[in-house]
């Protein structure tokens, strides 16, 4: 009833007034023509109308419209602008033809196009396209004159290695489209393009190897794109929420990623990427649980090394949840487990703490997170004062002072550094970690046993775009296992991963040995 | 709807651990009080139990200081005496980190399963606690002697019975496998005993010799050596000395460190006769020489295995008799291997065991193998 009554009132008129560009088309006078556009982009001082005529003889009325700081000005000067007033249009060309003969005699361009769809030629303007209107012509010209700045291609900071490439995505999808086509020089590198939001039009990009990619998962990810309806896009983060598997998991289904050679490593597996214009962050899917612990570095380092890593973020994984909450079960339940001069020590250094162990672990835990956001988002010049303030005031002081016992801040650290270690999951990890310290604090370790229970119940419940989360984790299959906990050599690796890359399991030529 | 369905099973997972649960307790740890050993004792004039409990409680502060305390306390009963404690300390004691529990020898002799059924029932107290009986007049004393290495005299003794292996002249022995003792047939228990020694101006715990027990009640005493060869018998020798003074006839003394020990008990039964077949291999080491006498060359080895064998074979003998004679308790338990080895046998001879066993006759091969002399391989010349 709500939600009706609140469409009446806000939905419709918005809708309506986008629509109504749908069904326009140009007509046959220059002067309504501007009109239209004139009328469309009113108060829009960016937007140049730029009134020109042929060479005479027979000098026919044009005009391009184009958006300021969205075209390189040099090619709309050089090879739309010149060219057309240069030229004179023979008279026996009929008008119906005329841009037939623009597009292949005059303009100097690589993409052009003609429509006389208003709602496609002003996307165009607003893509940084010119469009060229004609007196007389029921049809516009759409000449690609994209040119605007950029950032350009730099490391990624939220992903950085010791070995591996450097470059990282930008904002732009087309460099970011030519980061990964430059990796993998292959014809069957299939690109689809779309646009999402009603407002934004944000050019989405598929990406997939057709023949690796398995086509159920591919089209099950454009049916759920097509089932968006959002008025705007503006990083991928959008279409992660909007389309992704069990939405009120922590955990994330779709993966993401800044770094072209991680694109193109999943790719060959058989996933599916998703870039999005405006963000250096791509999607990748279907994305299983063991793939928060993989690095792009495990796969050009060492493989002991690499597995050695891999087993270090799974310990992390297992630090970052059970610390605490392991700690206060075994402090306030079963002070058997603890060896006697481990329990003296501990004891000594609860003597005159006012706060139980369980508000103190919270306590902890609260701090640090508090701390940690306060990093974040600071310039680095004053990340140093949070990092001495954290140190020195909560730690020090706080365990001086009688605040907290000295082993809970050590609790309190391993857990938040330990969480690092798979910054990927670093969400679910938070919550999970105080999920376990209540019931731990409730029921000791028989409590932290039926947390972990109902963790492991809920992962393997979840499922990305048909896939099992927990794929290959629990398997006994010696192929299966080659790229989980540890990372198998190379020349060991035959076979792309199960069920993602079926349709060309294959990976290695001679894995029929 | 999906996740509506869901609900009662996260509700059903939430409600279950508070049915199924057992015995569990929030409890803070520094408002428990530790409990590091315990004394029992018989006050003669109440005819009571009378339980002396070391604790230990961390002083707060940058330095790691521990603060011991004893408590005693009367009951009719042990755990009687034990709740009598909250009476006057308002604190539950927490026994899971005891180490020690000394019998006095009153205790010992008047039987020793009122303290067991308590250490065996309790949730808290572990069944590897060790057992000890004390020497000296009260077990008490024992806990409050004055000269420890540690912070409390439980500690004291507890690493004292861990480093078993080096000196065999004690038999550390934890609840669990008393009781097992105690409940085989065939085989009668042991415990370790606990006296005090002088040291400086006080008094130091120690553990040497062992009570002999028959049945649930303690009988008698045997001393260090007869402790280790005891062990030989029984095969449980891990380490410790045998030490062989006056070899051939020299003035020198030599000690042997034993490295492995193994021993073969096997009865050789003709009707109702039976006789014990005990083999000792030992494998030792030469850990000292006092003197210039050369005992690791060839012909010096072989006199000195044979002095040794027969010097253990000698010890073993008179341990046997003596047992036999003063305790009639199998505490070898040849019983025990008897009827491993022939059920027949022991079903006839298992009535009158005690009278048979004080009878049993013994063959006693004892096999020394020399196999090293540590890090010099010529005892020490004097020169001119």
């Amino acid at each position: 009833m709500f939600n009706i009554l609140k469409g009446k009132i806000f939905g419709k008129n918005n809708k309506e007034h986008i629509r109504s560009l749908h069904n326009i088309q140009l007509k046959k006078s220059l002067r309504d023509n501007i009109a239209i556009f004139k009328e469309i982009f009113m108060n829009d001082g960016t937007i140049l109308f730029r009134n020109f005529e042929t060479k005479a003889p027979d000098s026919i009325k044009c005009c391009l419209i184009f958006a300021d700081g969205m075209v390189e000005k040099e090619i709309v000067n050089e090879n739309v602008l010149l060219p057309i007033m240069r030229h004179s249009i023979p008279d026996h060309i009929d008008r119906s033809e005329i841009l037939d003969f623009l597009i292949n005699r005059i303009v100097v361009s690589g993409e052009v196009e003609k429509t006389a769809d208003v709602d496609e030629l002003v996307g165009s303007i607003l893509y940084g396209d010119t469009i060229v209107l004609l007196d007389g012509v029921k049809e516009a010209l759409i000449i690609d004159t994209k040119g605007w700045e950029f950032r350009t291609v730099t490391e990624p900071l939220s992903e950085s290695v010791v070995r591996g490439p450097r470059e990282g995505f930008t904002e732009s999808i087309r460099v970011n489209l030519s980061l990964v086509r430059r990796k993998i020089r292959n014809s069957s590198l299939k690109f689809q393009f779309r646009a999402l939001g009603s407002r934004t039009k944000t050019r989405i990009c598929l990406c997939y190897l057709e023949g690796v990619a398995n086509q159920k998962i591919l089209a099950e990810l454009e049916e759920r794109l097509d089932k968006i309806d959002i008025d705007g896009i503006l990083e991928t983060g959008y279409i992660e929420e909007l389309i992704k598997d069990a939405p009120l998991s922590p955990f994330r289904t779709i993966g993401n990623t800044e770094r072209p050679d991680v694109v193109a490593g999943k790719l060959l597996e058989g996933r599916i990427a998703v870039m999005c214009d405006g963000t250096p962050f791509v999607l990748t899917l279907p994305y299983v649980f063991i793939e928060h612990f993989q690095a792009s570095e495990d796969y050009y380092t060492n493989y002991m090394y690499a597995s050695l890593n891999r087993f270090f973020r799974l310990a992390g994984f297992f630090l970052s949840t059970s610390v605490p909450a392991i700690y206060t079960a075994l402090v306030t339940f079963h002070k058997e487990m603890i060896p006697t001069p481990l329990l003296l020590s501990i004891t000594a250094a609860r003597e005159g703490v006012p706060f139980p162990t369980v508000v103190e672990a919270l306590l902890m835990l609260f701090v640090f997170e508090i701390i940690r956001e306060a990093g974040v988002r600071l310039p680095s010049a004053i990340g140093q004062t949070v990092s001495i303030v954290g140190a020195l005031v909560l730690g020090e002081a706080a365990v001086a002072a009688k605040f907290v016992s000295a082993p809970m801040v050590i609790v309190a650290a391993l857990t938040g550094i330990a969480a690092f270690l798979v910054p990927k999951m670093f969400g679910p990890l938070v919550s999970i970690r105080i999920v376990f310290l209540l019931l731990s604090a409730f029921l000791g370790l028989y409590g932290y046993i039926f947390g972990v229970i109902g963790l492991f119940i809920h992962l393997m419940s979840i499922r990305s775009f048909g896939i099992p989360y927990m794929l290959n984790v629990g398997s006994l299959n010696k192929q299966d296992l080659k790229d989980t906990a540890i990372r198998a050599p190379w020349w060991y690796m035959y076979y792309r991963p199960k069920l993602i890359g079926d349709r060309n399991p294959v990976r290695k030529g001679d894995a029929e040995r | 709807m999906k996740y509506i369905k869901i609900m009662p099973i996260i509700l059903s997972l939430f409600l279950i651990p508070f049915m199924v649960s057992g015995c569990w307790n929030y409890e803070e740890v520094h408002e428990i009080w530790i409990a590091t050993g315990i004394a029992i004792d018989r006050n003669k004039e109440t005819d009571k139990y009378m339980i002396t409990v070391e604790t230990i409680k961390p002083l707060g502060g940058q330095e790691l200081k521990m603060l011991s305390d004893f408590i005693t306390f009367e009951g009719e009963t042990i755990f009687d005496a034990i709740r009598n404690i909250i009476a006057k300390s308002g604190k539950k004691l927490y026994w899971s980190h005891a180490k020690i529990l000394i019998a006095s020898e009153e205790v010992a002799r008047e039987g020793i399963v009122p303290i067991l059924d308590f250490i065996t029932r309790d949730a808290e107290v572990r069944s590897d606690i060790w057992l000890l009986v004390s020497k000296e007049k009260t077990a008490k004393s024992i806990l409050e002697a004055k000269h420890k290495m540690y912070d409390t005299a439980s500690f004291h003794l507890d690493e004292i019975l861990k480093s078993e292996k080096n000196l065999s002249k004690f038999h550390a022995v934890e609840a669990w496998h008393f009781l097992n003792d105690l409940s085989t047939d065939g085989i009668s228990a042991v415990l370790p005993t606990a006296n005090l020694v002088k040291k400086n101006s006080g008094v130091s715990p120690q553990a040497y010799g062992t009570a002999v027990f028959k049945k649930d009640k303690m009988i008698g005493w045997i001393n260090g050596i007869e402790t280790q060869s005891m062990l030989f018998v029984k095969g449980k020798l891990k380490g410790g000395l045998i030490v062989v003074e006056n070899v051939a006839d020299t003035t020198t003394d030599v000690a042997l460190e034993i490295f492995k020990s193994h021993t073969k008990v096997k009865p050789i039964s003709s009707g109702d006769n039976v006789i014990m077949k005990i083999d000792v291999k030992t494998d030792v080491g030469i850990a000292e020489i006092t003197g210039e006498t050369d005992f690791i060359s060839k012909e010096g080895r072989t006199k000195l295995k044979a002095e040794a064998e027969k010097l253990v074979k000698k010890q073993i003998e008179q341990l046997i008799k003596k047992v036999q004679k003063e305790f009639k308790s199998d505490i070898f338990g040849f019983g025990n291997t008897l009827q491993r080895a022939e059920p027949d046998v022991w079903r006839k001879l298992q009535p009158d065991w005690e009278d048979i066993f004080s009878d049993l006759e013994t063959q006693v091969n004892v096999e020394i193998t020399i196999s090293g002399s540590a890090l010099t391989s010529k005892p020490i010349k004097v020169g001119d």
